[in-house]
């Protein structure tokens, strides 16, 4: 395989969802983990070899990946390489920014052998060919390629916005600037030869860098080859509240779920043995995804239920997002509300 | 490596009164509650009570039985020093054979049982449903000081006759056996569970090995009896389902419907874990009435299911009904179609609008024996046509058309069986 990934799973958000789990081992679309979907598009390309870095709350995440033959990871070729921060004899210090934590893949990149690294973050929400990316990388003779994905103006406020020329070399790329002009929206995503990124972060790590879109990527764009990919299936980030809703609702779309639940390109995760769902006398359930596990006697609509939810006789549960192991009352009414737990609600 | 006790899991049976269920694929891997397969229970029972090491005898039709268990990831039984290792059959130099019986397949393997040079042995067989927690019936054997001790579970006397019945002296040891009787004396049935000191059943077996057929009921425990060793009866009051004939099948699958079923998949502990793999979400589609049911991952629901089953990756289409029923995995029920009281076997396809368990029950035309009950068989990678009626107490198997369905309807009794499928 040509390519090695990293996926940057170290990431929290302000949201009351990042409170007790890193956004990366947010539950999605009742069954997965965020990083599930980032993961196995690596996997569905044929990498055979990820490192994922973590910091953030990462203990849920190490249990998730505790094994990696869930992903169809082997053991000796390849694998699956969890990173934290740690002490060494220089001292010790938690990542500041981006560029830290990938400073720390620096090790684990030399010892790779495969000519070019992919880089994404564990909270995005896609089905990505890195193929393909390849392919257009090595066309284009680019020296990054940053995957980007035309989104609708209410969207792009919290990503990096992205102009090109008609050759798709990136431009100009404002980095969370309601104000910046341009259709493309940065995934987070890169593409680039093994050794030219690792020449990339210690040279940032030198001068002090800390963030690699404002201290890498942006700069590049000026004096090298940046180009995009433009990926035309779905995508999301699920690191603000409305946005996590939103890409679990999505879920309830036929094109959506037949995009990501193909015959063949599978999305992995780590299954759990939990029961079949239950439904007793009361349940009257539609257009729901409903988990493993779950107990229901009561109303469920346009929901997404996670693994393990108990829903109690009369409860109604109408637009809202049950995450695991929750139970709901008897009677309670739900509306268009993540309940991330029994005390914690979070109203769309 | 010394293990304190191995169990041995006797999976080789056909079971044969389940009918089409077991045509390619033995007994224990028969699918159970949706996403399970009989077997699981054994080998999560085992996991649930500290033994690590397994030995599974299968002997017919092993294939599914093999895929399924694999390395034994799923029980955690990929073990360094032991684990779950499948024993079938194998040719020696001289007096190559299958395995005869229980006992004769447990003496065929002493050779792995040596391995682990353990002080006691558990003898299960792959056809029961319960949880059980096999250390406990350990310290009770070695707190009996017991040589043998037999697993023992009060049935209601009307059925005594139906098992081989222990007799005790109300104090656990057993004074007498009796096979089937026809006026049982005592209604502890044997639920073939044994624990054996290995030395005790390492002498028997090979002192019993010219027997032919040899047999733990009615050969190896006869023989430590007449010896005069020392056996106990272990008192199992739980959930205990044999799942040996189609109607008790079913019925047992349709207790876990029951509000607070005396079988609990929801508790923490003492999980049953199976081969899963990875699916996808179960989906609800808008116009889908569910109630009384189990459905496991991957089903697409958008028509109703009532008091039923759905294994993984079911597809219950619009306007489908699936009434008291069990639809395993794969499964697709097309538009309109209405399935009441069947057993839709894995992968199978029922048409646009077929009617399965229509008109009164009749007498079967293919096996009395097995087929004596108002259920409808499908077997799995099974083609049932669009339109077609199927009668009460009936079998299919292949892929069927239309024409092998005079005037459209297959009626009560009746079967089709082809050869072939959709083979997946």
């Amino acid at each position: 395989m040509k390519i090695v990934g990293v996926i940057l799973a170290g990431g929290r958000s302000n949201s009351a969802l990042t409170k007790e789990k890193a956004a990366a081992i947010l539950p999605v679309a009742s069954y997965y983990s965020a990083i599930d979907f980032s993961l196995s598009s690596m996997v569905n390309s044929g990498i055979k070899k990820v490192a994922i870095v973590t910091q953030y709350i990462s203990r849920p995440l190490s249990e998730h990946l505790k094994s990696a033959t869930w992903w169809g990871f082997g053991r000796k070729h390849g694998g699956l390489f969890v990173l934290s921060p740690m002490m060494t004899a220089e001292g010790h210090d938690w990542y500041h920014g981006t560029i830290d934590a990938l400073a720390d893949t620096i090790e684990f990149l030399r010892e790779s052998h495969e000519p070019y690294v992919a880089i994404a973050s564990g909270d995005g929400i896609y089905s990505l060919d890195y193929e393909k990316v390849l392919k257009e990388h090595i066309e284009s003779g680019a020296e990054i390629t940053v995957v980007c994905k035309k989104l609708e103006k209410e969207n792009r406020g919290r990503f990096g916005i992205i102009n090109t020329d008609d050759e798709n070399r990136i431009t100009s790329f404002a980095e969370k600037d309601e104000s910046a002009e341009g259709e493309l929206c940065s995934c987070g995503i890169y593409l680039a030869r093994r050794r030219t990124f690792i020449e990339l972060i210690e040279k940032a790590v030198e001068e002090g860098k800390r963030d690699f879109v404002q201290g890498v990527l942006i700069p590049r764009t000026q004096t090298g080859r940046v180009f995009a990919y433009v990926h035309t299936g779905y995508w999301n980030n699920i690191s603000a509240d409305k946005a996590y809703y939103d890409c679990n609702m999505d879920f309830l779309k036929k094109e959506v779920r037949d995009e990501f639940f193909k015959e063949d390109d599978i999305i992995f995760t780590r299954v759990l043995d939990r029961p079949p769902a239950k439904y007793l006398g009361g349940a009257s359930v539609s257009n729901s995804l409903i988990g493993s596990g779950d107990i229901i006697d009561g109303t469920v609509k346009d929901s997404v239920l996670f693994n393990g939810v108990t829903v109690g006789k009369d409860a109604e549960i109408i637009g809202g997002i049950v995450f695991p192991g929750v139970s709901i009352a008897p009677g309670e009414k739900i509306e268009k509300t993540i309940v991330v737990s029994e005390n914690e609600r979070i109203k769309i | 490596m010394k293990k304190r006790m191995i169990a041995m899991l006797l999976a080789g049976g056909q079971g044969s009164r389940l009918g089409v269920l077991t045509a390619k694929l033995a007994k224990p891997a028969v699918s159970f509650g949706g996403k399970y397969r009989i077997i699981d229970f054994p080998l999560s029972n085992c996991v649930n009570s500290g033994v690590d090491t397994v030995g599974v005898l299968t002997q017919y039709r092993p294939l599914r039985l093999n895929a399924h268990i694999g390395i034994g990831i799923s029980w955690d039984l990929d073990r360094k020093y032991g684990g779950v290792r499948i024993l079938p059959p194998y040719e020696k130099n001289t007096d190559s054979e299958w395995y005869t019986g229980t006992a004769n397949a447990i003496y065929q393997n002493i050779e792995f049982m040596d391995e682990f040079n353990p002080d006691y042995v558990l003898i299960l067989s792959g056809d029961h449903i319960y949880k059980m927690d096999y250390e406990d019936m350990l310290e009770e054997h070695i707190k009996n000081g017991a040589q043998v001790t037999i697993a023992g579970m009060p049935v209601p006397w009307e059925e005594a006759s139906r098992f081989g019945i222990l007799i005790d002296d109300g104090r656990g040891r057993i004074t007498a056996f009796e096979e089937k009787p026809k006026n049982p004396r005592s209604n502890l049935a044997s639920m073939g569970i044994y624990i054996f000191n290995y030395s005790l059943l390492k002498e028997s077996l090979i002192k019993l090995k010219d027997v032919p057929e040899c047999d733990f009921g009615k050969h190896v425990i006869p023989y430590c009896f007449e010896n005069g060793n020392d056996m106990f009866t272990y008192r199992f009051t739980d959930y205990w389902k044999d799942v040996g004939t189609l109607s008790s099948y079913w019925e047992a699958n349709m207790e876990l419907l029951d509000d607070g079923p005396e079988l609990d998949f929801y508790e923490k502990y003492n999980v049953i874990y199976t081969k899963a793999e990875v699916m996808r979400p179960q989906f609800i589609a808008e116009g889908s009435v569910i109630k009384n049911s189990m459905v496991s991952e991957g089903a697409v629901v958008a028509g109703e299911v009532i008091h039923s089953i759905l294994g993984p990756a079911v597809k219950i289409e619009e306007g489908a009904r699936v009434v008291d029923s069990i639809i395993m995995q794969g499964s697709i029920i097309k538009k309109g179609a209405v399935v009441e009281k069947a057993i839709v076997s894995e992968h199978s396809v029922i048409g646009d609008g077929a009617h399965l368990g229509v008109g009164e029950y009749a007498e079967s035309l293919l096996d009395k024996r097995v087929y004596c009950s108002e259920l409808v068989t499908i077997d799995e990678n099974t083609v049932v046509p669009a339109g077609v009626s199927i009668g009460k107490n009936t079998a299919v198997s292949g892929i069927t058309e239309e024409s092998d369905y005079p005037g459209g309807t297959l009626p009560s009794g009746g079967f089709i069986i082809k050869e072939g499928g959709l083979g997946k």
